[in-house]
């Protein structure tokens, strides 16, 4: 079922880039081997049908699509008329005329792209105008603050004063809930004008009050005081906080202090009340720069994501590859983990142009290759150790190197299917000194004393190398990743040459690109990797401005819950209550009375279902009370013998006897209690045995 | 008197005991506040928050007349209030008054005696004056009484009855303190406090009872807004329909209310009363004049939550809210 493996296994000779070096310079420790589990070939064509057509890809069917100028090389490379990518080919004829896309290639962008604001289009504008206009407040409210600046004089000298005039009540109730502060504050001036000062008063605290509550500085409720106001407002800013309450003291001694609501008074509550009203920004300042951080971030998330997005769905990017790989059977993640943490978990490693590599990455693949892991290195300018015996090479702005069909030497041809692949590029890779006498040895023909020489693939150059490492272990450089990528599937054999590359590490492949290792052992170092320290030393700037013009905290202090532990006497209280209130008094006295029964019978051994007289009789002997006393109790507890006439009657006889069944019962508790057990009980038992 | 000097004078007064009681604030504050107002409190907390040493504070401050009582199941009415003795020597009955002949009476875990007892303060409380064997003596002025007892035990006390725990203006549940206040009570150990002997720590006499009673006096006419009135009705009518009630306040909670009101209004610095003074004390004046349902007693209501769920249903006067 599972066919030998199509690459000859070659053990290199130590030293010479054959065995893998192991963590800390000394041998690989001897662990259990990576799970090869080689499956069995498909039909690929098929499945790169299904992919185009599954997959909504704008290259294929968006009718305006440019191409870059690193993509336009495929064009010669690409079939015509090919209905699976139908758009493609018209693409290319833009391309050629000159219509091209202004986008670096993905292997140019060597570093994580993360920048601030990296938001798309107007979301970006916007924010920088949020910011910016944030910033200019918070320095002309400073500016204004040291110069001691008074708010303006126009609005109080628009106020027309007119001879005072008493408030009907009835003109007051008819008053309307206004809730626009402009109309308000409108009212004031007319109510002022009309020598109504008492409404002018309760319109311009009104008015503040709902543009406080629009900066969500305060709550307006119905159950809610001036004094609360006053505290919110304390909360959220404190500096408004002594004005407010000028203001407040002036309007409540006008509503409940009887104090006149005279012109001066008016102004006064006019000036603080418009004087505040100028203040409106610097309270709903922290929810600007809330709002402001807020869509920052989520702009920077959000512009990552759709970027990735977009770019894994372009020509040159790579997420057809990864869903022809899956409806194979293989599975692709993409790896955030360190690569130095890499274990036998998983079976292939494809490392993109993108991926950021150090020595520990490096080591910990070396580890995990000589344990049987496949690494895939898909180009980029990665520094390659000695022990892959490779580099890859850039001829930057050279004429083509590989665009010619890819070929395997005559004496490898067994190593892979027949395929028919192509791929354009400028990068080539070498092998090494010792690696490359081996393929040259290799190409003479004498190998029968030879180690087995690297498979190697060519076009114009050489393209790819593969080399098998002890316990199976597999390293293959390509030039570059245009084999990886989207368009790649619809040139000739690329896709199967991809699978057959692929197919003999296993089907657990991780794909290490931008994000690999972004996962960071301390904030310092997510925020290096991230590029948000120029982000974040503005944001603790602004912030920093703001405190110190204002001194505001920010949240909103909130009491713990206190928790509470009930009593068990509460919870009886409780019951006892219930049956109070549902007038069960004597249900409650009829209940204890059937249970004290039996327990004096049982106390005083007189099973079998003594009558009350036989258990009135023992009592009266232990306890020494009379027995007509004891036997009223135990009757008196026993429920009626026949149904009441009426409920209403019942329930009237029943309040009225309600007291005299509380000292029923606790007669027959206390004659319960008294009764002890042993005694004459134990006497008459014996008796009854003998 | 107005305004500015009653609030120094309270706020000396406050000062004063807050040199002995410490993190007590609100407990200190609601207690002024009751005795300036001409009412009783019962505080209501757990042993070692300094109750009783509040109460003795206050008597020193105040410069009043104290006596304390230790309620106990045998104490009898005739213990609190006084009674005829026999003087053989005249050979005729005197009166021998009771420890309730007082200016300042600390009913220390009143919970302890039984109801007859309790009861004896009844009169003491509402008239302030003693009735007994038929002459009735007037009690000398100012009289509050501050009772405490302690929420825990349960065994051998005896609930007060509601028409005792009606006569008390407040009931304040007295909580733990912070920690912050905690360490700054054992700092104050360390310095040489000693509860037992607060002639030693030099408590300066705030005022005189005639001062008080002046205080007192000028209080009342504090003015209260008819609106507010309707507020204060509207608050105690509410838990008389509250739904995990089982009986609301009595009309003597609004006057409490009331009274209250108008003593925090000046504790303010106001010569009138606004909502904030109402809501304030709602919860004081009320938690201990209402009866929770069985239902609600089990599903952990407190009257507190009932007051504050009615606080937030009443409409409070002049609010610009729909």
């Amino acid at each position: 079922m599972t066919p030998a493996p199509i690459f000859f296994a070659l053990a290199l000779a130590a030293g010479d880039g054959g065995a893998v070096p192991a963590a800390g310079g000394g041998a690989a420790p001897a662990a259990e081997p990576v799970q090869t589990d080689a499956f069995p070939r498909k039909d690929v064509p098929p499945l790169v049908r299904d992919v185009f057509k599954k997959n909504v890809v704008a290259f294929c069917l968006d009718k305006h699509f440019k191409m870059t100028r690193d993509e336009m090389q495929w064009c010669a490379l690409l079939p015509k008329q090919d209905d699976r990518c139908p758009e493609l080919e018209r693409a290319c004829g833009r391309a050629a005329s000159g219509q091209l896309r202004t986008e670096h290639r993905r292997q140019d962008q060597s570093t994580t792209t993360i920048t601030f604001p990296a938001a798309p289009g107007g979301l970006r504008l916007l924010l920088w105008l949020l910011v910016a206009a944030v910033v200019a407040y918070i320095i002309y409210l400073i500016a204004k603050h040291t110069l001691k600046q008074r708010p303006s004089d126009d609005d109080e000298d628009a106020i027309t004063v007119g001879a005072p005039v008493s408030e009907d009540p009835a003109a007051a109730l008819a008053r309307q809930v206004e809730t626009d502060v402009q109309r308000l504050l409108e009212r004031a001036r007319a109510a002022a004008a009309a020598g109504n000062y008492f409404d002018a008063v309760a319109d311009a605290y009104a008015a503040l009050l709902r543009k406080l509550e629009g900066a969500g500085v305060v709550t307006v409720e119905s159950h809610r005081t001036n004094g609360d106001h006053v505290r919110d407002v304390g909360r959220q800013a404190p500096a408004l906080r002594p004005r407010m309450q000028a203001v407040v003291r002036n309007v409540e001694e006008v509503q409940f202090g009887g104090g006149e609501a005279t012109e001066s008074r008016f102004r006064s509550v006019w000036l603080d009340v418009i004087g505040l009203l100028n203040e409106r920004l610097a309270v709903i300042l922290p929810f600007i720069i809330k709002l402001a951080v807020g869509l920052g971030l989520a702009g920077m998330i959000a512009s990552c994501n759709f970027q990735r997005e977009q770019s894994e769905r372009a020509t040159s990017g790579r997420v057809l590859v990864w869903d022809l790989l899956t409806r194979y059977g293989f599975t692709t993640h993409e790896r955030l983990a360190p690569l130095a943490k890499i274990d036998k978990s998983v079976s292939t490693l494809v490392l993109l142009p993108g991926a950021i590599m150090d020595d520990a990455g490096w080591q910990g693949i070396a580890n995990w290759i000589g344990e049987g892991g496949t690494l895939l290195v898909a180009g980029g300018d990665h520094t390659l150790p000695d022990w892959i015996g490779a580099t890859i090479v850039a001829h930057r702005g050279a004429v083509s190197l590989t665009a010619v069909p890819l070929t395997v030497s005559p004496d490898q041809t067994d190593r892979l299917p027949k395929f028919d692949a192509i791929v354009p590029g400028d990068r080539e890779v070498q092998l090494g000194t010792a690696s490359a006498a081996r393929a040259q040895y290799s190409e003479s023909g004498d190998e029968e004393d030879a180690p087995p020489a690297p498979l190697v693939l060519r076009g114009k150059a050489l393209y790819a190398v593969e080399r098998t490492y002890d316990n199976g272990g597999r390293a293959i450089v390509l030039a570059d990743d245009e084999l990886l990528n989207n368009v790649s599937l619809l040139v000739r054999d690329n896709p199967l040459l991809v699978i057959e590359l692929l197919r003999p590490g296993g089907r657990k492949i991780e794909i290490a690109g931008e994000l690999t290792g972004l996962v960071s052992k301390d904030p310092i170092t997510s925020v290096k990797r991230g590029r948000l320290a120029p982000f974040l030393l503005q944001l603790g700037l602004l912030i920093l401005l703001f405190f110190v013009y204002k001194g505001a905290h920010f949240g909103r202090p909130i009491d713990p819950a206190a928790l509470t532990r009930r009593r068990f006497a509460e919870h009886a209280r409780a019951v006892g209550l219930m049956y109070g209130r549902k007038r069960a008094g004597r249900h409650a006295l009829e209940l204890y009375g059937s249970y004290a029964l039996e327990k004096m019978r049982e106390r005083l051994n007189l099973s079998g279902g003594k009558s009350i007289l036989a258990v009135a009789e023992e009592v009266a002997g232990r306890t020494g009370r009379p027995l007509g006393d004891v036997m009223r109790v135990l009757v008196e507890s026993r429920p009626p013998n026949q149904a009441p006439a009426d409920l209403v009657s019942d329930a009237a006889a029943q309040e009225a006897n309600s007291a005299k069944d509380l000292a029923t019962l606790r007669d027959l508790a206390t004659l319960l209690t008294t009764t002890t057990t042993g005694g004459a009980g134990e006497r008459i038992g014996a008796q009854r045995k003998d | 008197m107005n305004v500015s000097v009653l609030k120094e004078k309270i706020d000396r007064i406050r000062a004063e005991i807050g040199r002995a009681v410490i993190g007590q604030d609100d407990l200190i504050e609601h207690t002024v506040i009751a005795v300036l107002a001409r009412g009783h409190v019962l505080l209501e907390g757990a042993p070692g928050l300094g109750k009783t040493l509040l109460v003795r504070t206050l008597g020193r401050v105040l410069g009043c007349d104290s006596k304390r009582i230790q309620f106990t199941p045998d104490l009898m009415p005739s213990d609190v209030t006084g009674g005829n003795v026999f003087n053989q020597q005249r050979g005729a009955f005197e009166f021998l008054r009771g420890p309730v002949f007082t200016q300042l009476l600390l009913a220390d875990e009143i919970n302890r005696a039984p109801a007859k007892t309790q009861s004896a303060l009844l009169e003491a409380m509402q008239e302030r004056s003693v009735t007994v064997d038929g002459t009735t003596r007037p009690l000398p002025e100012p009289f509050f009484v501050i009772a405490t007892q302690n929420p825990i035990e349960s065994q051998g006390t005896y609930p007060l009855p509601e028409a005792q725990l009606d006569r008390f203006l407040f009931k304040i549940d007295v909580r733990h303190p912070t920690t912050a206040s905690e360490k700054a009570i054992l700092a104050s150990h360390l310095a040489g406090f000693d509860a037992s002997a607060l002639d030693r720590m030099g408590l300066n006499r705030m005022t005189t009872p005639e001062e008080l009673v002046a205080m007192q006096n000028a209080i009342r006419g504090v003015r209260v807004d008819d609106s507010l009135l309707e507020y204060i009705a509207d608050i105690v009518g509410r838990t008389r329909s509250h739904r995990s009630l089982y009986f609301g306040a009595s009309p003597r909670a609004s006057i409490a209310l009331l009274a209250g009101a108008q003593a925090h209004a000046v504790n303010a610095g106001r010569d009138f009363v606004i909502p904030d003074d109402v809501k304030a004390l709602a919860s004081s004046a009320i938690r201990h004049r209402v009866g929770l349902q069985p239902d609600a007693e089990i599903e952990g209501v407190s009257a507190d939550d009932c007051v504050a769920e009615i606080l937030r249903e009443v409409r409070v006067p002049a609010t610009i809210a729909a």
